[in-house]
């Protein structure tokens, strides 16, 4: 490879020169992402704060296994908002100007929490089923109350919310594993060339 | 309104070098154009903290390859190598005639395409000396030590004459 031919390269892909977005753009887009984050952020929390109601309020009441009932309920909830907001501080991109090497240790760090985290969400998802299950038998064999067809179609409904939370688990878990394999591919490579 | 004349002072010198970065690890153009929607933004929340230890173009350097990364790695498939037909907008040519002039984009497709194609960690490094960095300055955005930057930089640049020359590109 001879100097001229860089030279030349380097001129030719210099002189490429895309318009530059106008700065007043470029805010707008904060703005909106800013308050996309800050919406979803409000659905999450009044999520949660109605799922703990509803789950005091069954406790409270005197429906047939309500205790049990409210108390998984109350459980779920809580490990779902906390998975949630937990989430979202992982998802916030790393500080931007530190050094592709400074940078890339962090996402690495980042992505190996998220792995495990969402690892661990299958056993909780098999402590749910297991949840669903035992109140179905209760259910249906204890002391069946009056509204028990209405309870099993709760329970059914309970399920699929459950396995479509799994299908979306395995999902995100399986992209972060890439994203994961991608980042310890590249930080191999940066260190390979450390004289 | 300082932050915004500022941004936009940013954005007039150095818009073109972080376009031609986005577009190097992103060959898809409405995705190239995300990523550069996301290094701005993170340019405009990080100007604030700059306090000029390094120069302006190393650090826009800098946030552009760090949220490159950030898309490449997190991209669902792998970056698709679909040619740049759309994608090049030029500086008046300084060739003689128009078949100079469509030989010296075709040339540039090759370029790109061939910057496109390579490995995650030689693309960051060859698209820096593309760009005129030394080696001092690689060694800054990258984060290794002057030394090693010169090693990524010969490798890169073998790599990427390898590519052109084989016609892979």
């Amino acid at each position: 490879m001879s100097t001229n031919d860089w030279t030349e390269l380097t001129r030719l892909w210099q002189s490429d020169v895309p318009a530059a977005a106008p700065a007043l753009e470029v805010m707008e887009w904060q703005r909106r992402r800013a308050w996309a984050w800050r919406l979803t952020a409000i659905v999450d929390v009044v999520v949660t704060i109605f799922g703990v109601a509803a789950s005091l309020w069954v406790m409270m009441s005197d429906k047939p296994n309500g205790a049990i009932l409210g108390a998984g309920m109350l459980a779920l909830t809580l490990l779902a908002g906390g998975g949630s907001l937990w989430a979202r501080s992982l998802r916030r991109a790393p500080a931007a100007d530190v050094s592709v090497l400074a940078s890339l240790d962090t996402a690495l760090h980042r992505a190996r929490v998220s792995v495990r985290y969402w690892f661990s969400v299958f056993p909780v998802n098999v402590g749910y089923f297991l949840f669903l299950a035992m109140l179905a038998f209760v259910t249906a064999f204890g002391d069946p109350p009056a509204s028990l067809p209405k309870m099993l179609v709760a329970l059914g409904g309970a399920a699929i919310w459950g396995a479509i939370i799994q299908g979306i688990s395995v999902v995100y878990y399986q992209a972060r594993l890439r994203e994961l394999g991608r980042l310890e591919e590249l930080k191999r490579a940066l260190d390979e060339s450390a004289p | 309104m300082q932050l915004q004349e500022e941004l936009a002072a940013v954005l007039r010198e150095h818009g073109a070098l972080i376009v031609r970065i986005a577009r190097s690890h992103e060959s898809d153009r409405g995705r190239a154009e995300e990523l550069v929607q996301d290094i701005h933004v993170a340019i405009w929340q990080a100007l604030p903290k700059f306090r000029g230890e390094a120069n302006v173009r190393t650090y826009i350097a800098r946030i552009a390859q760090n949220r490159a990364i950030t898309h490449v790695t997190r991209e669902a498939r792998r970056p698709r190598s679909a040619p740049l037909e759309d994608v090049v907008e030029v500086l008046p040519s300084e060739a003689a005639g128009p078949e100079d002039a469509a030989a010296e984009t075709e040339t540039r497709r090759r370029l790109q395409r061939a910057v496109g194609e390579l490995p995650l960690a030689l693309r960051l490094t060859v698209t820096l000396a593309l760009e005129g960095f030394s080696p001092d300055e690689v060694a800054t955005v990258l984060g290794i030590s002057s030394s090693a930057a010169s090693v990524r930089l010969h490798r890169a640049k073998a790599a990427l004459m390898d590519k052109l020359n084989s016609g892979e590109a």
